[in-house]
């Protein structure tokens, strides 16, 4: 069963997860103080909603969503909000740990949308490292019927052992979070897909699974191989469906969660326990008691790594998220957000920087290894010289980054990191071009307003004209023939242009409600001032064919 | 960003990924071993002091124009690429080649065909084929005369550094080798009776297949340390061996059995050594597929009906140019995208 299905490509690279997976699930010390970010999930920015100086409980909203796609942000600890700046809020803690919870919800009877309403002030994310709100994801059932939920339980980088750690402790708590979701999404089917080196939390799943589940569970278990854990390479081991590369798991009826999500889901709906800490793995050779923590947010990420023994001067570099996706860290002052799912303190020996790049050779093992199918050394070529239409259509856009080419790479080349700017440059472009049209779209509703503007003033003209009865006046304007089939002709396009500008904007609405629609609606302006000139020459002509007609 | 590198870990659980390129050049100079020594071993030492001289020649070549171009001419040497064109060339020319020879052939294939392109990754042919087909053309008494086996030379390679042919050599038809025979045993005779006259000299044509085979065992082991893809041996084999079974069985008496254009000439080097140069050839897996196939299939026609009696460089510098268009219409189709091919305008990502 479990490679019935397969993904291209893929790497081995060593696990090295026995330094974490050791020891148990436990909780770090209470911090002194946090620094919570206010952009800790994808989208805008939480804003504010707390001065300096305010007494705060662990689960107070100091920060609310703004827009569509954003989270609020509570306190992880109880104390006085210390500084409040444009990137993040301080709290010194008071060491009481006194909490503000939300009433519970029993979740098998509750209307949908409060438990929608639940997630949302939460400020519950995909806790497996891209941080999307989990309530606009719950959402996605407004325009795709969702067949399936898959639980992502891979956790195919090495080193990480966060979402094990938490199916070995929590397993029926994360099952019960997966029947919510499923609920909330009208899913018929719940999947779990973990990879064979976790023989522990798959024991763990197997005895949770012997209760009851309302919505009935699979456990597949898949060989461990580097990047099983990416949601479309999941999708295509567990369900043989392929996420079209410009969509989403939803258009073919899957919803991924990790299972980190889908406890936080549970804790907030069961307690009312709004998302105030996650589990962060800490591990690496640099510190003597690595294992995994449950870490209150905003935690300092150099005290965390010194309550777990970090041996300074052995310590290379600090990476947060795993080894071949994660990013090195600049300063050890910086806090835990929701999106730390892993800290590792290197030594040296232990993750050696690359060797110095040699060029290409075109050996193709790269193309050998993408989970993607791509041919990532013609991206690499076009990526050096900057050739942006081959690089589009070559799929720069599908790469997961994944850094599975640049692991095998017999020249060491930093692939990932080329098609990185690659990516940005031509996003960048597109932004460029997409003001560019705007400005034009500006330009031409001005000139649509001009147009009008002298339509009417030539109507009231005429009409003043008409009232003085001067009969002689006509007589030189008669002498250019009214070309009124003309005008009847440019009346009816505009009046279309209209149309089809309202029908766009409608299409656009409803299938993404995220996009700014201004740009759209300037065009549809433009089409009714356009519109209204046409009506108004068109009135005009005909009033002066009559008056001929009738003089 | 990716802070795993496979050169960089020790413990990875199964060794899948390729050395570095330096010791991927290494591990091919390594695996001509086989296929050098048992040269030598029939045809004389003139087959080792061809690789040393095509080698010397390679790397100070490769330094005067790294020199020039003002390019870092340590590190470039360290990926051993210069090197490994200089054996493969000094492997397939006659045993005690003239210097001169070796040095123009030497110089086509590096300073022309490889650093005049911009060097290592940006050179679109073969260069130790390019060197080859030039002698070829250019010199195509030196190029076609092998000395008998079982005669050490040592007069043969007093000639070699005085840049004259070995005089043995010129007496007779007796250095051509099996191929060379068979193409010009003439129309009016059957294969038979042109195999019934023993045309080689006593052992050629057993010492041409233990030669092959030292090639096919020194490709086994790139094969399994994963220095090249199966890819292109197996469809040039296949392509070769399917295109000669169709002619043989046609017509046996004129056309050669398939067994004969494999074991005989440079079809197995070729497909090992010289088509599966990453460089020059395709890179896609379908790409390379169709790459392999074509040279397997240029080998034949070329041997059945051109004028050559080997066909190895030329079929590979062949497909060489059919490399940019095999890499526009070979690209797979991403999972999740519905269109593949980057060389019709489709629609945008």
């Amino acid at each position: 069963m479990s490679n019935a299905f397969d993904f291209p490509g893929g790497i081995y690279p060593p696990e090295r997860k026995q330094r974490s997976n050791q020891s148990a699930l436990i909780e770090a010390p209470l911090p002194r103080w946090v620094t919570l970010p206010l952009q800790q999930h994808s989208g805008q920015a939480a804003t504010p909603c707390v001065v300096v100086g305010d007494a705060v409980k662990v689960g107070s909203v100091i920060a609310k969503r703004e827009g569509m796609i954003s989270s609020n942000l509570h306190a992880s600890i109880s104390g006085t909000v210390s500084e409040v700046s444009a990137t993040q809020i301080c709290i010194d803690g008071d060491g009481q740990d006194e909490w503000l919870r939300l009433p519970p919800l029993a979740w098998r009877h509750v209307e949908p949308d409060a438990l929608l309403e639940r997630l949302n002030e939460s400020g519950i994310v995909g806790l497996g490292g891209a941080g999307f709100p989990t309530h606009i994801k719950a959402r996605v059932v407004e325009r795709h019927a969702i067949n399936t939920l898959v639980i992502n339980a891979a956790e195919c980088e090495p080193y990480i052992t966060a979402d094990d750690l938490t199916l070995r402790h929590h397993a029926n708590e994360v099952l019960e979070g997966a029947q919510i979701i499923a609920k909330l999404c009208g899913a018929q089917h719940i999947v779990i897909g973990i990879e064979d080196n976790k023989p522990e939390a798959i024991g763990a799943l197997k005895q949770a699974l012997t209760n009851s589940q309302p919505i009935p569970v699979a456990l597949t278990v898949i060989a461990t191989r580097y990047p099983s854990g990416g949601e479309r390479q999941l999708i295509k081991k567990l369900l043989d469906l392929n996420v079209p590369s410009d969509g989403l798991p939803a258009d073919v009826g899957v919803l991924c969660h990790n299972p980190g999500t889908l406890l936080a889901v549970l804790h907030a709906v069961r307690n009312g326990q709004p998302l105030v800490s996650r589990v962060v793995t800490l591990t690496g050779e640099a510190i003597t008691q690595p294992g995994n923590r449950w870490v209150r947010l905003g935690t300092s990420v150099r005290e965390l790594l010194e309550q777990a023994g970090l041996n300074t001067p052995e310590l290379h570099q600090v990476i947060q998220g795993g080894p071949m996706m994660g990013t090195p860290l600049l300063t050890l002052d910086t806090p835990v957000t929701k999106l730390t799912n892993c800290l590792i303190a290197a030594t040296l020996e232990e993750l050696p920087p690359p060797p110095a790049e040699s060029p290409c050779i075109r050996c193709g093992e790269c193309e050998s290894v993408c989970p993607v199918a791509l041919l990532p050394q013609q991206l690499h070529w076009y990526a050096r010289a900057q050739d942006d239409t081959k690089l589009e259509r070559y799929h720069l856009f599908n790469c997961i980054e994944c850094g599975a080419c640049s692991y095998v790479c017999p020249s060491h080349i930093s692939l990932v990191v080329d098609y990185r700017e690659a990516k940005s440059r031509i996003r960048l472009q597109r932004i460029e071009a997409v003001k560019a049209e705007h400005a034009k779209h500006r330009f031409e509703f001005r000139q649509a307003r001009l147009a009008r503007e002298e339509a009417e003033k030539q109507a009231r003209k005429q009409a003043r004209q008409a009232q003085q009865r001067r009969p002689t006046n006509t007589a030189a304007a008669s002498g250019e023939k009214v070309d009124l089939r003309g005008l009847r002709i440019a009346h009816a396009a505009a009046k279309a242009s209209v149309k089809k500008a309202e029908k766009t904007l409608a299409r656009v609405a409803q299938e993404d409600p995220k996009q700014s629609l201004d740009d759209l609606e300037m065009q549809l302006a433009t089409a009714q001032e356009n519109l209204k000139a046409a009506e108004l020459q068109l009135a005009q002509a005909r009033e002066q064919q009559s008056s001929e007609e009738s003089s | 960003m990716s802070m795993m590198h496979a050169s960089g870990v020790k413990d990875a659980m199964t060794a899948t990924a390729v050395p570095p390129t330096a010791s991927l050049m290494r591990w091919v100079i390594a695996a001509t071993m086989p296929g050098i020594a048992t040269m030598s071993y029939f045809f004389g030492l003139g087959v080792i002091s061809n690789v040393l001289l095509a080698a010397a020649f390679g790397i100070a070549l490769e330094a005067a124009v790294l020199w020039l171009r003002k390019r870092p001419i340590r590190t470039a040497l360290n990926d051993s690429s210069a090197l490994l064109t200089g054996v493969l060339l000094g492997a397939s020319l006659p045993p005690a080649s003239p210097w001169w020879l070796i040095g123009v052939g030497m110089i086509a294939a590096i300073v022309v065909a490889k650093q005049l392109y911009g060097g290592l990754g940006h050179n679109p042919f073969n260069p130790a084929m390019v060197g080859y087909a030039l002698l070829l053309v250019s010199f195509p008494t030196y190029m076609t005369l092998w000395a008998p086996p079982q005669e050490l030379l040592p007069n043969g390679l007093w000639a070699q550094i005085a840049g004259t042919l070995p005089t043995t050599q010129l007496d007779s038809l007796s250095g051509a080798t099996p191929l060379d025979a068979f193409k010009h045993k003439g129309d009016a005779v059957l294969a038979s009776e042109f195999w019934a006259t023993s045309p080689l000299p006593d052992g050629a044509l057993t010492a041409w297949r233990w030669v092959a085979l030292a090639w096919l065992a020194g490709g086994a082991v790139l094969l399994a340390k994963r220095i090249i893809s199966w890819h292109i041996p197996i469809a040039m084999l296949g392509s070769l061996l399917l295109l000669a079974t169709l002619f043989y069985l046609s017509d046996p008496s004129h056309f050669a059995s398939p067994l004969f254009h494999l074991l005989t000439g440079a079809t197995l080097f070729g497909a090992f050594f010289i088509a599966t140069d990453p460089v020059s050839a395709a890179t896609s897996q379908r790409g390379k597929l169709i790459y392999g196939a074509g040279i397997g299939a240029l080998i034949i026609i070329i041997r059945t009906f051109g004028g050559y009696p080997d066909a190895v460089a030329f079929a590979v510098l062949l497909m060489n140019l059919c490399v940019p268009l095999l890499d526009l219409y070979s690209v797979p189709r991403p999972t999740g995208q519905q269109k593949a091919l980057p060389g019709k305008p489709g629609e945008q990502p």
